[in-house]
């Protein structure tokens, strides 16, 4: 499963406007639900199912970037979305950097390789020092769609 | 529960002192390096056997990311170095960043190495981390939908 594939590229979010963990989470699981993926109650359930994942152990892996994720009952399939925050968000990172980029992945229940693959694909392109420079340069959501497709050779993107 | 379906181990290679360079060979993990340097001579030597064991992950989940957070953490409490091997593809067990290109199922085959003084007790710590890593993510946070 490919970050070009599975980002929905209408709830990237080029500026976070939250400043701490809690809220540049809600705020990408609510960019989510504005492009159509949750209702209702499964919003809240989201969120607190990546919060408690976050509890167990802090998804911000190193050089400013994060992979906070979760599974829920309420999608289908894999999806996830992509947020740049300007300032830095702390995250309790291993390196004890802040965050700047984040890759959060919401997945069905019932696949567990889906999911390790996206994961694996997530750090792939996140390891490129270069990829990860670009997106933090990015000042708008078009900007970021275009590094995802020029990234995997995608043109086309999921919305 | 462990199995361990391959375990090796090459012997001890003697201590080495004196100031030049020294490879003492491709597979036996021993490396001395001296810095001749005038005012002090510094010699780091990473001698130790290199033991080698591949164990099956049994997690339904698969070697996800909480269990590979918690085995570089382990994998750098030792001295020795750690390769893990998965599918032909083999990287630092202490880095974070290689483990998560290790996309291990449930049935697949992980293959850990350790080279130095403290190879014993690394290899066994960390196959047993990777044996024993059965609980999925959802499990603990006791969300009622996985019971």
């Amino acid at each position: 499963m490919r970050m070009s594939e599975f980002v929905v590229r209408d709830a990237i979010i080029s500026d976070l406007a939250a400043s701490s963990k809690e809220g540049v989470i809600r705020e990408m699981v609510q960019s989510l639900a504005a492009a159509g993926h949750f209702r209702g109650a499964d919003l809240e359930d989201v969120i607190r199912n990546i919060l408690r994942r976050e509890q167990l152990g802090s998804t911000g892996i190193g050089r400013g970037v994060a992979i906070p994720h979760a599974k829920h009952a309420s999608v289908e399939r894999l999806i996830g979305t992509l947020a740049v925050s300007r300032n830095g968000i702390a995250f309790d990172s291993v390196d004890g950097d802040p965050v700047y980029v984040l890759v959060m992945l919401i997945s069905p229940q019932d696949r567990p390789g889906d999911h390790l693959r996206a994961l694996e694909n997530v750090s792939r392109c996140l390891r490129d020092d270069q990829f990860v420079r670009a997106l933090r340069a990015a000042t708008t959501r078009e900007e970021i769609n275009a590094l995802l497709d020029r990234l995997e050779g995608h043109s086309t993107g999921v919305s | 529960m462990t199995r361990a379906l391959m375990e090796s181990e090459s012997p001890e290679m003697p201590v080495e002192s004196g100031a030049d360079l020294h490879d003492s060979g491709p597979s036996t993990g021993s490396v001395s390096i001296t810095t001749d340097d005038l005012s002090s001579r510094t010699e780091v030597n990473m001698t130790g056997p290199t033991l080698k064991r591949t164990v099956q992950i049994n997690n339904p989940g698969g070697f996800h990311m909480r269990p590979k957070a918690e085995f570089a953490k382990l994998a750098a409490q030792f001295d020795s170095l750690v390769k893990v091997t998965w599918q032909g593809w083999h990287g630092n067990g202490k880095s974070m960043w290689d483990l998560m290109l290790v996309s291990a199922e449930q049935g697949d085959e992980v293959t850990v190495e350790v080279t130095g003084h403290d190879a014993r007790a690394a290899i066994e710590a960390l196959t047993t981390l990777l044996a024993t890593a059965s609980l999925s993510e959802n499990a603990e946070v006791g969300l009622a939908e996985n019971l």
